[in-house]
């Protein structure tokens, strides 16, 4: 089953529509403004996030015009976006990571009771976690948690990040180890490409 | 569980979801997408005004803009016919209004002003001076009337005691008796208006030299970088026990401190068009002055202040000494205390310096 395309725009026409009614281009914000603020108050915090959403969208709409519109789909682009602004805050999910390594884990998210199972183990990991995002290069963690925390290809990582897909996978590769390596050898390797 | 697996649940873990505020950000978007408007001139000079600022920021501009949301824009573009600037100086009051549950003694309003800074500006506005007055300072509380009207004979006592005495007419008046410095106007700054302050700005980043837990102010930080919001904030300007040397002298600097990052916060909020009224709604409910300002001379000063910046401003606490009968008490020391009030234009009483010994 297609959903015919008239029904629902695509995002590369909102953008095109919106070089001429800027109105179009709060759709966007619409679809796609929770989506950002629940990964980047994964990796900063719910303090700041609702701000880099908002700039993301101002930084979006300034550049709307270098679009290019044979991508139908603007998700690459805004976690680009949003990941270029998280950069400059690197002190403050520094902070924020090394928050983690030390606070329990009702600090700093909800408990949710369908996620115990899981949490457990989270929570036994998480100062190591922490420790080990914190330890990584910002383009490694970059590609690490846009892997892990967002639901893009690996080819819609490289867009988003504007490298060969190929840097994709190696930094992916060299950040899961450095991980891996922090966690212990306790973990059965499982090699992913 | 693979690396991946335990990272996607820890992201799970640390992940909110939007709050209806961000339909803020949304309308962000929609004001970005229109010309944007140069910031005013008066704006752009807030940004480097430093403490004094803040107190006077907060408590002067913040209500023009709310009586005129237009008028700073307007008013600025069209320069005033030079008018006589005169010196002027503010007490702000930190009023703490919270009624005090374990302290022994009844305490009908529970009003306490645990904060007092004299703020002086000179008619030439290029200095501005902040002196802060410890709240354990002991001083001659001149006659002032009660709160059910009953008149309070002279007395020595904390200089915040005026305040519950008599309120911010009795502070007053007790200011201008031990420094000879005449108060034009009083600035009552609620903590819990400074609270929802905070929150409107969407928190201060504050940095802790080690862990905190202070049951007495309800702070618990481990040690780092925070963004402390609404009662956090609260608790770490009131909190005394657990930072620093314990004192109120500590705590005057942290909130110093304090007020200074939240300017910072200010800075971008008085450029952002959704942001900033509601930090003025915020505000406006915070802040009392007595005797009131009207629009017009509230917008002079805050003019007149616009192009002082952060090194103009001198930020100190009142000379002082461990009072004799009480270590926990300080005095002001004399004559240095004595010396700066000249400095700002007061003529302190002969015996204001003896008086406390």
């Amino acid at each position: 089953m297609t959903v015919p395309t008239t029904a629902v725009p695509r995002d590369s026409d909102l953008i095109a529509d919106s070089r001429t009614e800027p109105e179009a281009f709060a759709v966007l914000f619409d679809r796609y403004a929770g989506m950002l603020y629940r990964y980047v108050s994964r990796r900063m915090g719910p303090e700041i996030a609702e701000d880099l959403v908002g700039e993301t969208f101002l930084v979006a709409f300034a550049g709307r015009s270098g679009y290019d519109l044979s991508y139908a789909d603007a998700r690459p682009w805004l976690f680009g976006i949003i990941t270029n602004l998280v950069s400059r805050h690197r002190r403050t999910e520094a902070a924020f990571y090394r928050a983690l390594q030390r606070s329990p884990i009702e600090d700093v998210a909800q408990s949710d009771d369908d996620r115990v199972a899981n949490g457990v183990t989270a929570r036994a990991a998480r100062p190591l976690l922490a420790r080990a995002l914190a330890g990584l290069p910002a383009r490694d963690r970059n590609v690490l948690l846009l892997v892990a925390w967002s639901d893009l290809s690996y080819e819609e990582v490289a867009q988003a990040l504007g490298v060969p897909i190929g840097t994709v996978r190696s930094r992916l590769n060299r950040a899961r180890r450095k991980v891996r390596a922090v966690l212990g050898d306790s973990n059965p390797m499982r090699e992913e490409n | 569980m693979d690396d991946l697996t335990m990272l996607r649940d820890l992201g799970r873990t640390l992940e909110h979801e939007p709050p209806p505020s961000l339909v803020r950000q949304r309308q962000r978007l929609l004001e970005g997408a229109r010309p944007h408007h140069r910031l005013p001139r008066l704006m752009r000079g807030w940004a480097l005004i430093g403490l004094a600022a803040v107190v006077t920021a907060a408590a002067i501009v913040v209500p023009v803009l709310i009586l005129h949301p237009r008028s700073a824009q307007v008013a600025v573009n069209q320069p005033d016919p030079a008018k006589p600037i005169k010196e002027l100086n503010l007490l702000v009051l930190g009023v703490d209004r919270r009624r005090p549950i374990a302290d022994g003694k009844a305490d009908p309003e529970g009003a306490r002003s645990d904060t007092v800074m004299l703020v002086h500006l000179p008619a030439d506005r290029k200095k501005v001076t902040v002196v802060s007055l410890p709240r354990d300072l002991m001083v001659l509380i001149p006659p002032c009337k009660g709160l059910e009207g009953e008149t309070i004979p002279t007395h020595l006592g904390l200089i915040n005691s005026a305040f519950t005495d008599g309120g911010s007419s009795c502070s007053a008046k007790t200011v201008e008796s031990i420094t000879g410095i005449r108060i034009d106007h009083v600035m009552e700054v609620e903590f819990g208006g400074l609270k929802r302050m905070v929150d409107a700005l969407g928190g201060i980043e504050i940095t802790l030299p080690q862990a905190v837990r202070d049951r007495d102010s309800g702070l618990d930080l481990p040690a780092g970088r925070h963004l402390v919001q609404g009662d956090q904030a609260l608790a770490y300007v009131r909190t005394r026990h657990s930072l620093g040397d314990g004192s109120d002298l500590s705590r005057i600097e942290r909130q110093q401190q304090f007020l200074l990052a939240m300017f910072k916060k200010v800075r971008p909020v008085l450029a952002d068009p959704i942001r900033l009224p509601v930090l003025l709604h915020e505000s406006s409910k915070a802040i009392k002055i007595s005797p009131g300002l009207d629009a017009q001379a509230m917008f002079d000063i805050a003019r007149s202040l616009a192009q002082v910046e952060s090194r103009d401003i001198r930020s100190i606490t009142v000379p002082w000494r461990p009072y004799p009968p009480d270590p926990n008490r300080v005095e002001m020391k004399q004559p240095s205390a004595d010396k700066l009030f000249a400095g700002l234009g007061g003529t302190p009483p002969k015996k204001a310096g003896k008086k406390a010994r």
